[in-house]
């Protein structure tokens, strides 16, 4: 019943969705033209400066799940979902020393995958490879799917027509622009999703008063204001480390730290986390406010559009529009390049074609950016609900390879045998409390558990590794 | 999904829960079926005696969250009067020190990363 009540007319949604298309389409044409070969493709010629590089970092971590999720959070778990859903914003914050600390000791590596191959071998980069595509293949579908859903719950757009769209675009301009297209267009996208979620915030402050939503809370829904709320405490460090373990593995921030000019990563990720923090406190704070706004919510991953459209009217339905296709395609196109290029450089030219040229290599991650597409798109059709909650299965598998990446990065002494025990007894682990306990405990469990294991095996291990190994990527 | 489970009178509101329904964290989405619009009440007393609206309108289904331990009673209600048989739903929130716990092992690692991380590569 509720999907027949959208927010915006079916025909604003189309030229809005048309528009922003030829923007995207057209922006990533001009950008690919200076693309020469693989390098240029993949890591924007190892030349983005830091306005573009800390535009990237915050907007590629703002997904439609930020600007969906992180109300839904505050709806569900209160005052501590809220600041749990922000807890991410340290992925990329402590990501910062670790780039630059990549980009000094791998200055010719291109994806992840190297770095576990050259450090601890083909055992764990079989693992890496395999939680790594998981992960980011599920990403890429749930990002597609709810591009799909919530095209449709906007504006009513039918949800294969929406989803193909937006598959679409991002193929073409990844396709023809590589990381370089990803990052300018990130850089637009961010302003946009940046001034949407501040107009908003100062539009539900002006209908009701923070002392309004807490008298409210209080009276009505008095666990989302309470201190011990058991639920909301175990999500927030198991939210902290999903986070973590997301932005420290993933080649999508990899690929940045190596594509950014030397010396700007650092910065880059610290001003990209510092400008995300905030981000989901206020799109959570909308969601407090539906109590007194009186705004009923039939389905908790609507209530940030509701509220919006509740305060702001027509101009809000366009606003939450544009703000979640921005955040969608920020998301999906840095997904889709960082993925190519991890198959093109760890599958297809360290397992297939060691001799591939750099012409060759480019032409191939353009080839696997459409295959991609074309994959995600034939799962995504038949909307199977399901597959999107598969993402939360990744916890664990994320959390678990937090340490042996730390260590690798910074002790001669962490070991192989580390890793891969760290990577299986974490992941397997945090899986097992996933389903004895919940998803807001899967993280932290498999984290400590490869935490353990890591941490014994180097103080064990006999092992120095010879830095200049990593150099040869 | 509730065949079978239409009410005595089909122009009641009937709620799609077939008996009562638990939550450990204080939030539930409730669903039903109705030909009109309905008035969702709570109440914590089983005879609904201290009820109070939650929603007023025509969707099907309402996200209700914040809820403190305890037992609770819905009750739908058309605009012609007629109302559903009331849904108990029981919230028993998960153990505080199990909770407590997870945080501070959460913390710990969280404070071990930060640690590892701002040594840097010390022992080069």
């Amino acid at each position: 019943m509720t999907e027949d009540k959208v927010l915006l007319e079916p025909t604003i949604g189309w030229i809005l969705l048309a528009l922003f298309s030829a923007l995207w389409i057209g922006l990533g044409i001009y950008w690919g033209k200076r693309n020469r070969n693989f390098e240029d493709h993949a890591l924007a010629g190892r030349n983005v400066g830091l306005a573009l590089a800390s535009a990237t970092a915050a907007a590629t971590w703002i997904t439609s799940n930020t600007t969906m999720l992180a109300p839904q959070f505050a709806l569900q778990l209160g005052v501590w979902g809220m600041l749990a859903y922000s807890m991410a914003a340290f992925g990329l914050i402590l990501f910062a020393p670790l780039a630059g600390r990549i980009r000094q000791l791998m200055p010719h590596g291109y994806t992840s995958g190297d770095f576990f191959r050259l450090r601890y071998g083909r055992t764990a980069w079989g693992i890496f490879l395999v939680f790594t595509l998981f992960y980011s293949l599920t990403w890429l579908v749930s990002m597609a799917m709810a591009g799909g859903i919530l095209l449709e719950a906007l504006a009513g757009i039918d949800y294969v027509w929406g989803m193909t769209v937006i598959l679409a675009v991002c193929v073409i301009y990844t396709m023809r622009g590589g990381l370089a297209a990803v990052i300018g267009t990130d850089f637009i996208q961010s302003l946009i999703i940046l001034i949407g979620i501040v107009v908003v915030g100062f539009a539900v402050l002006r209908n009701v008063s923070v002392e309004q939503i807490h008298a409210d809370l209080a009276a009505n829904k008095p666990a989302l204001i309470d201190v011990l709320f058991p639920a909301a405490l175990m999500a927030i460090f198991n939210n902290l480390l999903f986070g973590l373990g997301e932005v420290f593995h993933n080649n999508v921030w990899w690929s940045r730290a190596f594509a950014f000019r030397e010396g700007v990563g650092t910065k880059a990720f610290l001003i990209g986390g510092l400008v995300w923090l905030p981000i989901p406190v206020a799109a959570g704070f909308i969601a407090l406010a539906s109590g007194v706004l009186g705004v009923g919510v039939p389905s908790p991953d609507m209530v940030g559009p509701l509220v919006i459209a509740n305060v702001l009217g027509d101009l809000g339905a366009i606003a939450i529009f544009i703000v979640v296709f921005c955040s969608l395609a920020s998301s999906i196109d840095s997904l889709l390049a960082a993925t190519s290029d991890l198959i093109t450089e760890d599958v297809y030219r360290r397992l297939i074609q060691p001799a591939a040229t750099p012409e060759r290599l480019k032409s191939m991650a353009q080839w696997i950016t459409l295959a991609l597409g074309l994959g995600t798109w034939a799962v995504c059709v038949p909307r199977i609900g399901t597959l999107a909650s598969v993402l939360f299965f990744a916890g664990p598998l994320v959390g678990s390879m937090i340490w042996p990446i730390v260590t690798g990065l910074y002790w001669r002494r962490a070991s192989s045998t580390g890793a891969v025990g760290g990577m299986l007894l974490g992941a397997g682990a945090g899986l097992i409390a996933y389903f004895q306990i919940g998803w807001f405990v899967a993280s932290t469990i498999g984290t400590a558990v490869s935490m353990a294991w890591v941490l014994g095996a180097a103080s064990l291990s006999k092992e120095r590794f010879d830095w200049n190994r990593l150099k040869e990527a | 999904m509730t065949a079978g489970l239409a009410p005595a009178n089909a122009q009641s509101p009937v709620f799609s829960e077939s008996g009562a329904i638990s939550s450990t964290t204080g939030h539930a989405v409730l669903s039903w079926q109705a030909e009109e619009p309905v008035v969702l009440s709570i109440a914590h007393e089983p005879d609904l005696s201290d009820a109070r609206p939650l929603y007023r309108g025509d969707e099907r289904s309402y996200f209700l969250s914040g809820l403190a331990d305890g037992d609770y009673y819905l009750r739908l209600e058309n605009e012609s009067g007629e109302a559903s048989a009331p849904l108990r739903l029981s919230v028993t929130h998960q153990s505080l020190a199990q909770a407590l716990w997870l945080t501070a092992i959460g913390l710990v690692i969280t404070l071990a990363v930060v640690a590892t991380i701002l040594r840097g590569a010390r022992d080069d």
